[in-house]
């Protein structure tokens, strides 16, 4: 993975130096609040409910274990034992001191990390698939990519005051993990006619308040002009997009009110004026970011993967583990395992300072020093031996990790919601904990099969509700929580936004609301291989709103 | 009836203003104010210890007498005042803000 030179540490070391100084200066007063709001957020520290928030950048989900146990020990050293992993590929801690957290900046910069551009108005954490580099369908790995995109926005002057936020990811694969359509830039690789690859860019994506599938604005950028593609979208924006109303400031509406043939003529207008021959990226360039994320070196392991194969004929909790959690490698023999942070009736997405070190262990000894996050608020440890997967198995057991579940009703995304955030308007946790406690016992999960479930405490959609199968959208009317129900959505390359169904939901009835829709789909789904969102798409939402509001 | 409330600069912790003009962590310890006068005399208070770097979002609570104490009466503002409403896992081992 990309190692820090010289020039990012002396960076990071520089801001953390600049931020001590800052809260220094606050806490002694000579800054005001009003002054200091913006250098803090520039920082990652926000104020929520009950304490400061901290979040932290994980470049494109990517750890590396001695990354993994620092973030357990500032989970247990400077907040309450855990994080909190975001649909950002982030983590974010709940409570820490505001005076701790120049200490805890420097923590993290001794391990090449920090906590620049997770807020403000600034291009945020690249995401990628979390199965980048090692998943069998890759056309290309997508992070090379992704870090010199971070390396060319971090604290760009042009780019760091944007109209507002700025977010892309990166597909590396035509199935796409990543999200990539409700981007505000979403790249997904490709290969044209001749064979070269390139990125197909998406503009205009996004969720929030005013949810949009973004617009294919070119089939194919060459590698080389990735950057001066990237910063010709930019400046359109920058230039066009609404500053006089922050609810209508993101890309998504100047490309929706512009119009996506005119904003591709802008982008391409602009790309060609002010294509920069210095932000080129040469063969030499890329093929040195390459380097930085090549594959380790999977020594050849037996295929099939004896040991792999006879756990999984004597042991059925094993088998289910491998066939939920375990997906095909690029490399015969090894898999790409998922760590579900979705425990049957817990918080989705958080972990333990002893679950991170022991994660970060596994990935030292099993997985060639890699863990990914994922954007639904799980980790990965990319490279396995699938001979290795029962020990795997039974230590992800023993740390409370094993949970069997991923993609299914139970593997819920969902934002802290009103439980911890100032802006939200409901609690999406407690939903999410007894949606997981309704459906993941007896094997019902498994038996429903693929359905995914996002949850948001408010319509700025942390939760990515939208594009959830179900999505659920937690709000106050009257000073009561309610909750509204849409169907249909999908994140992946069939990226849509989901249709409200009906009137919301209160806290006690939405969990019997979501089974009502459940139990629709088993009655209508042709067979077990329909998955919920196929099914959904062939018989649409009138039986589902007749089971709920017909017949209630 | 209402309460002064604000998040303690240093470290962000929800406090509310007292009868003396201290900053104390338990709405139960808060002053009680009955009219809207009195709520902005103590919202008043409350900027003086804004200007002193004490507190930051400062903010009016309205509050009920309950069968034990006094609440918040909104869910926004009891979870301020009792903290999250689920059971996060901590690390077993001594954490700085357990």
């Amino acid at each position: 993975m990309y190692r820090y030179d010289e020039f990012d540490a002396a960076f990071v070391a520089e801001r953390v130096a600049q931020f001590r100084d800052q809260v220094a200066r606050r806490l002694s007063g000579e800054l005001t609040e009003d002054q200091f709001r913006p250098l803090r957020l520039m920082n990652g520290v926000y104020l929520q409910l009950h304490a400061y928030m901290l979040r932290v950048a994980i470049p494109y989900g990517t750890l590396a274990p001695r990354q993994l146990r620092k973030l357990a020990h500032i989970a247990r050293r400077y907040d309450k034992g855990y994080g909190h992993f975001t649909t950002r590929q982030n983590i974010q801690y709940n409570w820490p001191a505001l005076a701790d957290c120049p200490d805890i900046l420097s923590e993290l910069a001794s391990v090449e990390m920090h906590a620049i551009q997770t807020s403000g108005n600034c291009v945020r954490n690249v995401t990628a698939d979390q199965f980048a580099g090692a998943a069998a369908d890759e056309i290309e790995d997508p992070r090379p990519y992704c870090e010199l995109l971070r390396q060319w926005s971090s604290l760009n002057p042009e780019f760091s005051y944007l109209p507002r936020k700025f977010k892309i990811a990166i597909s590396g694969a035509p199935h796409d993990r990543a999200a990539i359509q409700v981007h505000d830039i979403g790249y997904q690789i490709v290969r044209n006619a001749d064979g070269e690859i390139g990125f197909a860019a998406y503009v205009g994506g996004g969720l929030g308040r005013s949810p949009f599938v973004a617009y294919k604005i070119r089939d194919f950028v060459a590698k080389a002009d990735l950057i001066n593609y990237t910063a010709a979208i930019l400046r359109v924006y920058n230039l066009e997009g609404r500053r006089d109303n922050k609810f209508k400031a993101r890309i998504k509406i100047l490309v929706h009110e512009k119009g996506a043939e005119a904003m591709r003529d802008a982008v391409e207008a602009e790309f060609a004026r002010s294509r920069d021959p210095d932000l080129v990226l040469t063969p030499e360039i890329v093929d040195r970011f390459k380097s930085y994320f090549a594959l380790p070196d999977l020594p050849s392991r037996p295929v099939p993967a004896q040991n792999f194969e006879a756990r999984r004929a004597q042991d059925a909790d094993f088998a289910h583990f491998a066939a939920q959690n375990v997906v095909a490698h690029k490399v015969p023999g090894y898999g790409v395992v998922s760590i579900s942070l979705k425990p049957i009736g817990g918080i989705p997405g958080d972990i333990t300072a002893e679950q991170m070190e022991a994660a970060a262990d596994l990935a030292a000894t099993y997985a060639h020093s890699e863990i990914r996050v994922a954007h639904e608020q799980n980790l990965v440890l990319p490279h396995v031996a699938l001979d290795d997967l029962p020990a795997v198995y039974d230590r992800l057991k023993a740390a409370g990790l094993a949970t069997a579940n991923i993609g299914l009703v139970t593997d819920i995304i969902a934002c802290p919601g009103l439980d911890y955030c100032s802006l939200a308007t409901a609690r999406s946790i407690p939903i999410a904990q007894r949606i997981s406690e309704r459906f993941g016992h007896n094997g019902r999960a498994a038996e429903i099969g693929e359905l995914h479930i996002n949850i948001s405490g408010c319509i700025n959609a942390c939760g990515h509700h939208h594009v959830g199968h179900i999505g659920i959208l937690g709000l106050e009317k009257k000073g009561v929580e309610t909750y509204q129900i849409t169907l249909g959505g999908a994140a992946d390359e069939h990226c849509a936004l989901g249709d409200v169904l009906g009137p919301g939901f209160s806290s006690e009835t939405v969990v019997d609301a979501i089974e009502t829709i459940v139990e629709t789909y088993m009655k209508v789904r042709k067979s077990r291989d329909e998955d919920f969102i196929s099914a959904y798409r062939r018989v649409g939402a009138a039986p589902f709103k007749e089971a709920l509001y017909e017949h209630a | 009836m209402q309460v002064v409330s604000a998040n303690r600069l240093s470290d962000g912790t929800v406090i509310y203003l007292d009868s003396h003009g201290n900053w104390v962590e338990s709405l139960a310890a808060a002053a009680v104010f009955s009219t809207d006068a009195e709520t902005q005399a103590g919202l008043q208070q409350a900027q003086a210890a804004i200007a002193e770097n004490q507190v930051i979002d400062v903010l009016a609570v309205p509050v009920e007498q309950g069968t034990d104490g006094l609440h918040a009466i909104s869910l926004r503002n009891a979870i301020r005042e009792l903290g999250p409403t689920v059971a996060y896992k901590t690390s077993p081992s001594l954490t700085a803000r357990s």
